[in-house]
């Protein structure tokens, strides 16, 4: 399942997935991966993406 | 309540991981055995390419596997990636750095053999060393830089190739700003 929350996060902030993957550390592969659905990230990583897009857990992870 | 025949689909990660550090580790330990294993024999029967096969078969397989696995899946353009946001040199250019040190090795190790089997005077061993290693650079740096360069690059666009295919779904064209 697509994260959409991430990628609309990610360009409300201007980010592109290679700037994004620079500050948190990973390839750009993960993060396209993320927001395809095509990886599921460790807690750590997930926490690092929401402490560089501004955004909580739930607010970018969590599925209703 | 679980029917017997149910399974759990949430894995533990942590055994998992766990367990992939191990066979790292193993892997590891195998390769060191080899390697000792090809230095004992060096030292106790000198060089025959009949005593070193097994060893260099398992080292080179591996390693040709961990290459096209890593490249079929894309992750070798992640560790490219990854490596060049730390570091100030680039991956290439340390892969050229490599063929050249490697032929150097090669050759001073060539030469240092040359005039010890071959020589009878120290004058001569001198001469044997200069011309043997002159001689070995000429032909192994070019030779390993452009064979490293190659692997190189054909591993870096296989990988690129596989990133861009298990990503094509992505409409995302913001990479290009």
């Amino acid at each position: 399942m697509k994260n959409i929350r991430m990628k609309v996060a990610r360009t409300e902030m201007d980010l592109s997935q290679e700037e994004l993957a620079k500050q948190v550390g990973v390839s750009r592969q993960t993060i396209g991966l993320i927001e395809l659905g095509k990886y599921n990230p460790s807690l750590n990583l997930c926490i690092a993406i929401c402490k560089t897009l501004s955004k909580t857990l739930d607010d970018l992870f969590w599925e209703d | 309540m679980k029917s017997f025949f149910q399974r759990n689909k949430v894995k533990d990660e942590r055994i998992t991981n766990l367990q992939n550090k191990i066979y790292r580790e193993i892997f590891l330990i195998v390769a060191a055995i080899c390697v000792l294993s090809l230095i004992i024999k060096q030292l106790n029967h000198g060089y025959s390419e009949a005593n070193i096969w097994t060893e260099a078969v398992i080292l080179l397989v591996s390693s040709f596997y961990y290459m096209i696995r890593s490249t079929g899946l894309g992750i070798f353009s992640a560790e490219v990636e990854l490596h060049n946001q730390a570091s100030k040199r680039s991956m290439a250019f340390k892969n050229i750095v490599f063929g050249l040190l490697f032929g150097i090795g090669i050759g001073t190790f060539f030469g240092i053999r040359s005039a010890v089997l071959y020589a009878d005077s120290t004058l001569q061993s001198i001469y044997y060393f200069l011309l043997v290693s002159l001689v070995s650079f000429i032909i192994y740096i070019p030779f390993l830089i452009v064979v490293v360069g190659i692997t190189y690059l054909a591993a870096k666009k296989r990988s690129d190739r596989a990133v861009e295919k298990e990503l094509e779904d992505d409409q995302d064209q913001d990479e290009h700003k």
